[in-house]
């Protein structure tokens, strides 16, 4: 193990020192970094959300053959979209990751390829099942245009003791823990992006029948305004300690424990639990279920025409297969498509069976959480995003 | 020698070495009127068009005009503007005086250095980072809470601490020190000092000196302080932000949360206001500056 | 007999008092994240226990080895962009007749949000002139936002350089690039520098506009901020980065300082 990890810090180092040999080349010279690939490999240049990143990229590398270059984005949607539909990421990325819900709009357009489900380097996908492969993370109008790499149903943590629940965490926990309890009163945070809290709010406000609402992902102005109002008047009572916007803030707010229940990822409770043990928060099965999302890959038109299928399909491939998933759900504590090959791959590779017994537990967690009906499917490209990301501004300005 | 030149009224208009003034200056307007002018015409014209499903739709209407009352979108900007002035006013009256001895009290050298150094470093450092490290010093468990709770001077941690208008103030407070300091500093390290000593020796008390002598001499630096500080702070992002925790909600972030949604024309709307908020300031400050300090003169003085 | 101003009198106490205070809110949380950068749980405010776990992090990961090295080559371009050009600039605004005009288009930049000129050049040079962006782009906006600080900086000491010196040197029979390089230029070399200063500071951490004009290139406030949707956490690194920077930076800059302000 140690001489691997020899022999990729000398690689490091001397790309670091390639790339600073380029950089001052680039100083004396003209605008324009040289890409430095060597060419024995197949090199993919994939765009998108860090999510799908390995924390050792030459994993995928020894896997397939192929060296995958990541120019890394941010969760935003309006950046994605963006380069997406107005800087031709298309033209110089192969693969472009990114929540479940693009498709709707860059799929139809034509800068999304569809899927070939026959391809024969796409031999997982076969066994792949429905749950994920028809999904909102791959399928639009009956069209699939992504490969599903990983997902979970969001919800909040909380601390046990200051809701009284069991500290077991196997209990279903309703959301007006986080909108109007008064144990818990002054010490809320929430998400500061609308796409999260609002509609969470609105599923909250959905499942107890207070408000008639057909998809709290995608409000109408009327539901907005509706679900904002009753926002700002919980603000107005107090409720919310903070907005936060950031996974490190997430985190933060859990070990400095600024706040008892938070609306937050999942990993953060994950990274709190590394020095906090048994004194971290619960990842909450929700009453109200929660909201599920995904991140797919899809395969950007260009990327095709250049003659990359070949290589594409087979780095999809590996994205439905044990070593990601096996990964995937130790780092991140995410779940995907066919764990069961992550938990084979995890018995192969000699880990501990205590990690293997957490793969099983985590795909057993989010196969129950993702069938809770309560639970809706995110939807980053809703088309009444623009409504809601205006009503938003009156809570947030309130 | 020098003396018996410099005595000698020079009647022949100076000449620039090398470099023509003329060219220069419209190669310059040229290149920046391309990519900054142009630019922000073109944008500001999306504030009246739409957007729809991620794409522009080129039909003028004055939907987001009216939007930015509807959402409360124009109440950031007056909250904004509070934020900045107040802000910029305290940073002024701390710099000032630091400044002044920085640049004349200060004898050691290298204490001087030393300071200024101290004054550049932390722009090295990633600005969230360093923010970040206020929310464990100010947040309810954090270590001023302690030591007031501990200490027993308070009996309940202050939640106003953190996440509120006093936080955001204070994160401001630290980031735009250093941007007020130095234009300060750099206009009164340049009064010579004979002139301090004439007007002593004059008989002018230290206040008088003060503001008859090094007011106004050091006012380039004065208004360069300002124009450093507030402007930047109309469009402060980090701060709100990370100490807000969404009880204090600005401009800057407004626009962030538009662009996030790719909504050009809300965000071309607020940048138009931001644009003519900080002109107007500017005009005012020219205007009232003029018949005090004569700034205009400052241009041309060199020319005799 | 400067001192006199200043010399014991209750100004100087309450001017060294404030800005202490000031400096002290500056560099309590650098020293803050100096110590959590050794400590275990950097985000908790909780110093102990001790681990030099994050540094090994930091080392053993490349990821960020080219967007800092690109985040520090495009710095010293700006800078260097910003020196020259804001010299002659600012050069020859004082000899102007009127330059309030030309000051003004130049300063406007100061007065737009950042994110606003990044997607207004994003625009005009994507959109509008369908260009590719990429190193270049991230230069122009850059330089649209360090110059107009640069050239104040310049202007500053240019307003107050007595042209009278050129004047007595050209008298003696010096050729105008002589006056300029040995005397012009040492007098104005404390705002040039500092135009370079900022400009490479400016430059090194911005991000907003980076976000709309990067094409796909990787910067270093890119990286972190892309980093930030890895949902692992990048804190203990960008904390040791930090510390290691700031070790490095402070000698460094303090001699710079020390040549320029100090030595007369």
């Amino acid at each position: 193990m140690s001489t691997v990890e020899t022999k990729d810090f000398g690689m490091n180092r001397r790309s670091f020192l390639k790339s600073a040999g380029v950089s001052v080349a680039f100083a004396g010279s003209s605008l324009g970094f040289v890409s430095s690939g060597i060419a024995q490999e197949t090199v993919l240049r994939a765009y998108g959300v860090t999510t799908a990143q390995m924390d050792d990229p030459s994993l995928i590398s020894k896997a397939t053959g192929i060296k995958l270059e990541f120019t890394p984005t941010d969760a935003d949607i309006g950046v994605f979209m963006r380069d997406a539909l107005a800087n031709d990421i298309g033209e110089t990325h192969d693969i472009m990751i990114f929540d479940g819900g693009t498709q709707d709009i860059l799929g139809p357009q034509g800068f999304y390829a569809e899927i070939d489900e026959t391809n024969p380097a796409l031999d997982l996908w076969e066994r792949t099942p429905d749950f994920w492969k028809k999904s909102d993370i791959s399928v639009y109008d009956g069209k699939t245009y992504g490969v599903p790499i990983l997902g979970n149903c969001d919800a909040f943590a909380y601390f046990a003791d200051a809701i009284g629940a069991n500290p077991n965490g196997q209990d279903e926990i309703p959301y007006s823990v986080l909108y109007e309890d008064d144990r818990t009163r002054g010490r809320v945070a929430l998400d500061r992006v609308f796409s999260q809290s609002l509609a969470c709010m609105a599923n909250f406000l959905k499942v107890n029948g207070r408000l008639q609402i057909e998809d709290p992902a995608n409000l109408t102005p009327e539901q907005a305004k509706a679900v904002v109002d009753y926002a700002v008047e919980r603000k107005k009572a107090g409720t919310f300690r903070t907005l936060h916007n950031s996974f490190e803030e997430q985190v933060q707010l859990i070990q400095s424990r600024e706040v008892d229940v938070l609306e937050c990822w999942e990993p953060a409770v994950k990274e709190a639990e590394k020095t906090m043990k048994d004194e971290a928060p619960i990842y909450a099965y929700a009453v109200e279920g929660g909201k599920k999302w995904g991140h797919g890959a899809y395969i950007p038109k260009q990327a095709l025409e250049r003659g990359n299928g070949e290589a594409i399909y087979e780095v999809l491939n590996y994205f439905l297969g044990g070593e990601f998933r096996a990964y995937q759900a130790r780092d991140r504590s995410y779940a995907g498509p066919n764990m069961d090959l992550g938990v084979e791959y995890a018995e192969k590779s000699g880990w501990s069976s205590e990690q293997v017994e957490e793969l099983r537990a985590t795909d057993k967690k989010i196969s129950r959480k993702m069938s809770n009906p309560n639970a809706f499917w995110a939807k980053p490209t809703a088309p009444h995003a623009g409504v809601m990301e205006q009503e938003w501004q009156r809570f947030l300005s309130a | 020698m020098t003396a018996l030149a410099l005595s000698s009224p020079p009647r022949r208009r100076w000449r620039l070495p090398g470099t023509a003034t003329g060219w220069f200056t419209g190669w310059f307007l040229l290149m920046w009127i391309g990519v900054v002018v142009l630019p922000l015409l073109i944008i500001s014209t999306f504030s009246f068009f739409s957007m729809h499903q991620y794409q522009i739709v080129y039909d003028p209407t004055l939907a987001t005009w009216t939007s930015l009352v509807d959402t409360g979108r124009w109440v950031v900007v007056l909250r904004t503007i509070r934020f900045a002035v107040s802000v910029t006013l305290l940073e002024i009256l701390v710099a000032f005086p630091f400044a002044l001895w920085l640049a004349k009290g200060c004898r050691s050298a290298a204490v001087r250095a030393g300071v200024i150094t101290l004054l550049t470093i932390p722009f090295f450092i990633d600005a969230s980072s360093r923010i970040i490290v206020w929310r464990s010093i100010l947040g309810t468990n954090g270590v001023v809470n302690n030591l007031l709770v501990g200490s027993g001077l308070i009996d309940k941690p202050l939640a106003w601490l953190l996440y509120s208008d006093f936080s955001v103030s204070f994160g401001m407070f630290g980031s735009y020190f250093p941007t007020a300091v130095f234009p300060i500093f750099l206009t009164l390290s340049l009064i010579d000092d004979d002139l301090i000593k004439a007007s002593f020796d004059l008989g002018a008390s230290r206040l008088q000196t003060l503001r008859h002598v090094i007011l106004p001499l050091a006012m380039p630096g004065i208004v360069g302080g300002i124009v450093f500080t507030f402007v930047p702070l109309m469009a402060a992002w980090i701060e709100p932000q990370l100490l807000g925790g969404g009880q204090v909600n600005l401009l800057g972030q407004s626009i962030q949360s538009a662009l996030n949604n790719l909504n050009y024309p809300v965000a071309a709307a607020l940048s138009t206001i931001v644009i003519a908020v900080l002109v107007l300031m500017l005009a005012v400050l020219v205007v009232s500056l003029r018949g005090r300090f004569k700034m205009s003169s400052l241009f041309q003085s060199v020319d005799g | 007999m400067l001192d006199r101003i200043a010399e014991a009198s209750a100004w100087n106490v309450v001017a060294i008092a404030l800005g202490t205070i000031a400096l002290a809110l500056i560099y309590g949380p650098l020293i803050w994240l100096g110590v959590m950068s050794f400590s275990a749980e950097p985000l908790s405010g909780k110093p102990y226990p001790l681990t030099f776990a994050h540094y090994g992090m930091l080392f053993s990961n490349d990821k960020w080895h080219v967007p800092f090295v690109k985040s520090v080559v495009l710095g010293l371009v700006v800078a260097l962009a910003c020196m020259i050009i804001g010299t002659f600039l600012a050069r020859a605004l004082v000899r102007l007749k009127r330059p309030g005009g030309v000051l003004f288009v130049a300063l406007l930049p100061l007065f737009v949000p950042g994110l606003t000129i990044g997607a207004a050049l994003f625009i005009f040079l994507r959109t509008t002139l369908d260009l590719r962006l990429g190193m270049w782009s991230l230069f122009i906006g850059h330089m649209v936002w360090a110059f107009p600080f640069a050239l104040l900086l310049i202007l500053i000491v240019t307003i107050r350089f007595d042209v009278k010196l050129i004047q007595a040197a050209e008298d003696l029979g010096a050729k105008p690039l002589r006056c300029f390089l040995d005397i012009e230029l040492p007098l104005l070399m404390p705002g040039i520098s500092g135009a370079g200063i900022f400009g490479f500071l400016l430059s090194f951490n911005e991000l907003l506009r980076s976000t709309f004009l990067r094409g796909s290139e990787t910067t270093m406030p890119v990286y972190n901020w892309a980093m930030a949707s890895a949902q692992q956490s990048q804190v203990p690194i960008v904390f040791s980065l930090s510390t290691l920077i700031l070790a490095v930076t402070l000698p460094l800059m303090g001699g710079l300082f020390f040549i320029l302000f100090a030595r007369k």
